[in-house]
C-alpha cells in the first residue's frame, strides 16, 4: 500500500518521466508519430489470426491489437484484457504463450512488448476512458523506465518517447479536470 | 430467524465492524477472533481523530475491544480463512451467515460448510471489483460505494444483498479510515433492515469491471481531488 505524499508526489513523478524523456531526447533524433509509424513495422501484421495455429506470438499479437485499438475494430478485446491480467498479476509479459494464454517460453526480456501493450492501453483509454488501461499503462511505463538505457533498438526508443509523452498528457489532463493544480 | 456470526481479524476493518456492532448493541451469535499475534500498527492524531468521527477508535486493537466489553469469542492463533481448524468449528456451529471481514478467496472447503459467507466490498459490483476499487469510482463518479454479498469462489462476485453509494470523504485516510467506516456503515444497515432474513439475494451480471491495484499517480490524484475539493 503506497503512502499519501500530497502533490509533492505528482511533481516527483513529472519530474522523473522528464527525466527519462531528456534521456532518450539527448541521445536520439525524435520523430513526431506519424513519421515514426511509417519508420517502424507495428502496422506491417494484420493477419494474426490466421497464423497462430500453434502459439500466440506475444510480439505479433500485440501488433494486431494495436491496428485494432487504433482504428477502432475491437476485434479482439479478450485477449487485450488477458494479456493486462497476465501483467498486473505476474509484471511479466512473456514473448509467447500457448493456445490457452499459458506461458510457453521463459522469457519476457523484450522491452518492445512492454512498449506496445503500454501504447495499445494509452489509446484504448483515450477512446474509452476506462482507468484499467491507464493504470495498466502507468505499470508498464515505471517497467521500462526502470530499464531505459537497455533500450538499443530505434523503433523502440521512439515509441517509448511517444508514450511517455502520452501519459504525462494524459496524467496532466485528469488533475486538471479534477481539479488539481500542478507546478 | 438467521443466526449471524463475525469472523474477526486483528485490522482496522475489524476493529470498525467491532465498535459499531458493540456501539449500536448487535447480539450476535457467534464471535471468531482469528489472531496471528501481529504487531499492533500505530496511527498518528489526525488517523485517530478522524476514525472517531466516524464512529471508532482505530487506535484500539480488536483483542482489547473484546476482552474490555466482557464478549465471549473463539480465539484462532491464525488468520488464514481456508484453514482446516477454522473450518472444523465453522461445520459443528449452527451459524447460518458469518460476516468476514477479511479479504481473500474462500476455497471450496470452506464454502462446502453450510454457514454462507458475507463481505462488504467497497464498491458497487459488477461495475468495480477488485480490491482498491474506491479509488477508481472517486476518479470515475466522484463517489465511492459498498457492495454486500454472499462469497462465492470467485473474486467479488457473488449474490448481492444490498448496496448504498457514500459521499466520497474529505481527508486523506482513505484505506485506513473511510474504508473501514463505509463498509462498517453498510453493516449497521444490513443488521437495521434485517436483510438477511428475506435471502432474497440478487445475482450479479457476469459481465463487469475488474480493477487491479491502482497505481500510486491514480491514487494520488483520486486522494487530491478528494482534499482539495473539500477546501474549495
Amino acid at each position: 500500500m503506497s503512502t499519501f505524499e500530497n502533490l509533492d508526489f505528482l511533481a516527483g513523478y513529472k519530474k522523473s518521466r522528464q527525466s527519462i524523456l531528456e534521456i532518450i531526447e539527448n541521445n536520439n533524433e525524435i520523430l513526431d508519430f506519424q513519421d515514426i509509424l511509417k519508420k517502424t513495422s507495428i502496422c506491417e501484421n494484420n493477419n494474426f489470426k490466421n497464423i497462430q495455429k500453434f502459439f500466440i506470438d506475444t510480439d505479433k499479437l500485440l501488433k494486431f491489437l494495436y491496428v485494432d485499438v487504433l482504428n477502432d475494430y475491437n476485434n479482439d478485446n479478450i485477449s487485450l484484457d488477458i494479456l493486462i491480467k497476465k501483467f498486473e498479476i505476474k509484471k511479466k509479459i512473456f514473448e509467447s504463450y500457448d493456445l490457452e494464454f499459458k506461458e510457453n517460453t521463459k522469457k519476457f526480456i523484450n522491452l518492445k512488448n512492454y512498449i506496445l501493450l503500454s501504447l495499445i492501453c494509452l489509446l484504448k483509454y483515450e477512446k474509452t476512458n476506462n482507468l484499467k488501461f491507464l493504470n495498466v499503462s502507468l505499470k508498464l511505463n515505471d517497467t521500462i523506465c526502470s530499464q531505459v538505457k537497455t533500450l538499443v533498438i530505434l523503433e523502440d526508443i521512439l515509441i517509448f518517447n511517444f508514450v511517455i509523452k502520452k501519459e504525462l498528457q494524459i496524467i496532466f489532463n485528469l488533475c486538471d479536470k479534477k481539479g488539481i493544480i500542478n507546478e | 430467524m438467521s443466526k449471524i456470526g463475525i469472523i474477526l481479524t486483528p485490522d482496522t476493518r475489524s476493529k470498525a465492524y467491532l465498535q459499531k456492532i458493540i456501539n449500536n448493541k448487535i447480539n450476535l451469535d457467534e464471535i471468531i477472533f482469528l489472531d496471528d499475534q501481529r504487531q499492533e500498527k500505530k496511527f498518528s492524531d489526525p488517523i485517530i481523530a478522524e476514525s472517531k468521527k466516524c464512529n471508532f477508535d482505530i487506535s484500539k486493537s480488536v483483542n482489547d475491544t473484546l476482552l474490555e466489553n466482557n464478549i465471549k469469542f473463539v480465539k484462532f492463533n491464525f488468520v488464514d480463512i481456508n484453514h482446516l481448524e477454522l473450518i472444523e468449528f465453522i461445520k459443528n456451529s449452527k451459524i447460518d451467515f458469518f460476516i468476514f471481514t477479511g479479504g481473500g478467496i474462500l476455497k471450496k472447503e470452506i464454502l462446502n460448510c453450510k454457514s454462507k459467507f458475507v463481505h462488504f466490498h467497497p464498491g458497487i459490483v459488477p461495475e468495480y471489483r477488485g480490491s482498491t476499487c474506491f479509488y477508481y469510482s472517486i476518479l470515475n463518479d466522484n463517489n465511492c460505494g459498498v457492495t454486500s454479498f454472499i462469497m462465492d469462489e470467485n473474486l467479488d462476485t457473488g449474490d448481492i444483498i444490498y448496496q448504498k453509494i457514500f459521499e466520497k470523504p474529505s481527508h486523506e485516510y482513505i484505506d485506513n479510515v473511510y474504508d473501514a467506516h463505509i463498509r462498517s456503515e453498510s453493516m449497521l444497515e444490513l443488521f437495521n433492515k434485517k436483510l438477511l432474513s428475506s435471502k432474497n439475494f440478487k445475482k450479479q451480471n457476469e459481465k463487469g469491471n475488474t480493477y487491479f491495484i491502482i497505481h500510486p499517480v491514480l491514487k494520488h490524484i483520486a486522494i487530491l481531488s478528494c482534499i482539495l475539493n473539500s477546501k474549495n
